[in-house]
């Protein structure tokens, strides 16, 4: 006499060839849990970024070089760093805007391999007075990260900057009047004397 | 008219180059007819105005004193080479048009010569707008111990920019028979080539950008300008950017040289289109 297999089997046997199912469909990556996502985003451990020069001093409109290099001393290749140039204030009467300092503020690192390193350089020019921190954002993962943390911030550099005594309206006023109104006299005076040599 | 007279008489005995000949009388005709003093007055109202707004708007102001001192010379270069250029406009085809063109070729005076002669002539008007944008550069760089190397470096790009173009309006005069027609093609010609100029900054960076720049002999002068007062470069680090100035100042000279016989002829009627 053979037995015929009951509901609960016929339900069990379901439900593993459902889970064979969906284990198939996750592991080729068409159904997302996000666990992998946030594994992709996780900084590796350890990276770090070295600021050059600790810290800068200088006068409104100066230009000076900021230059961080960012070291990966893990154990696996870190590909598509994104690091981002980021510009503050720190005091609250003083506006920043990061595109003023410096126009191309984002660069990639396409290839870092275990305990190398890349060293990047901004040109940077102090807009205005006051007391600033300027620091790099790093997106690890770069762009299969999108949209997920975590970041790195690197440490600020301190940037003061002094203010210059600019132009001012006395100093140039004699001469934007002077030498037009010297040239006036002279061409006036040119044509004077040609019309009486006419005649 | 006088040129032809002045040349033909002293024929060949002259001790004088007849080139010389030739500059002398537009050199007279420009500033004792008093053309080349209304255009350098005109440049002079332009660059107080700029320096007036560099020294106290608010906006500019903020500006670095070396920024005020470099928006200033590019003023005065866009603006020297622009009237250099329509004074070599005028030189051939304004001739032809008063009708003093078939004189002067009668006369013993050899074709290159007169070329010489004329662009030596539109050259002055760039030394003195050079001359006037001095004290204008003096007082906004004079804190910044800036004047010197300013001065020097408009008066040796500005001249190279001003040959170039001066070549290049004579060339497009001697094609014209008609004035307005010359006058017109040239000061499209250096808009065209101030046009690239004003392209946004990101654009500059992609290697299309970068390659108008250096291509267009206005773009890249100012540009090597502003890398030597704002940037601090060295005078040789982006010589580079001189090359098409350079390139357009040898090319329009080949060209005078080579085709000014053909290229300065009688051509009868008075105000005929080629």
């Amino acid at each position: 006499m053979s037995r015929r297999p009951g509901p609960l089997a016929a339900t069990l046997l379901g439900l593993v060839l459902l889970g064979l199912v969906l284990l198939g469909l996750i592991s080729a990556g068409l159904i997302s849990t996000g666990r992998g996502s946030v594994a992709a985003a996780e900084p590796p451990a350890g990276v770090r970024v070295l600021a050059s020069p600790s810290q800068v001093r200088t006068v409104v409109g100066d230009h000076f070089s900021y230059q961080p290099r960012i070291v990966n001393p893990g154990s696996r290749p870190l590909d598509g760093i994104v690091v981002h140039l980021n510009v503050a204030s720190l005091t609250s009467d003083v506006y920043v805007d990061p595109e003023d300092w410096s126009t191309n503020r984002s660069a990639v690192i396409g290839h870092l391999n275990p305990g190398g390193s890349a060293s990047l350089s901004w040109d940077v020019q102090a807009v205005s007075a006051g007391s600033f921190a300027i620091y790099v954002v790093l997106l690890p993962a770069g762009s299969a990260a999108a949209g997920t943390g975590p970041l790195f911030v690197s440490p600020p550099v301190h940037v003061t900057v002094t203010a210059r005594t600019t132009l001012n309206a006395s100093g140039s006023l004699p001469v934007v009047i002077a030498v037009p109104g010297l040239l006036a006299v002279l061409v006036a005076a040119g044509r004077l004397r040609a019309r009486h040599a006419r005649r | 008219m006088t040129a032809a007279r002045q040349a033909g008489g002293r024929g060949g005995r002259s001790v004088e180059p007849a080139w010389l000949v030739i500059a002398r009388q537009e050199w007279r005709e420009l500033w004792a007819g008093g053309r080349g003093g209304l255009l350098v007055l005109v440049f002079s109202i332009l660059l107080s105005g700029v320096t007036y707004l560099a020294a106290t708007n608010q906006v500019l102001n903020f500006l670095e004193q070396r920024e005020a001192v470099d928006l200033t010379l590019q003023v005065a270069m866009a603006a020297g080479v622009l009237v250099t250029l329509v004074v070599s406009a005028d030189g051939i085809s304004g001739e032809r048009e008063r009708g003093t063109w078939e004189a002067l070729l009668l006369t013993a005076v050899s074709r290159r010569a007169i070329v010489a002669g004329k662009l030596a002539g539109a050259l002055s008007l760039w030394l003195a707008a050079w001359l006037v944008s001095v004290p204008y550069v003096w007082v906004l760089g004079r804190g910044v111990s800036l004047v010197g190397q300013a001065l020097l470096i408009g008066l040796l790009v500005g001249s190279l920019l001003a040959l170039a173009l001066a070549g290049v309006g004579t060339v497009i005069s001697a094609l014209c028979n008609s004035n307005k027609v010359s006058v017109a093609l040239s000061v499209f010609v250096l808009v065209a080539l101030t046009a690239p100029t004003q392209l946004p900054t990101g654009l500059a960076r992609t290697w299309i950008g970068g390659a108008l720049l250096r291509v267009n002999p206005v773009g890249a002068a100012l540009h090597y300008v502003s890398s030597v007062l704002v940037r601090g470069h060295g005078w040789r680090q982006d010589l580079d950017y001189l090359a098409s100035p350079l390139i357009t100042a040898a090319l329009t000279g080949a060209i005078l040289l080579a085709a000014t016989p053909r290229l300065l002829r009688l051509t009868g009627g008075l105000g005929e289109a080629r």
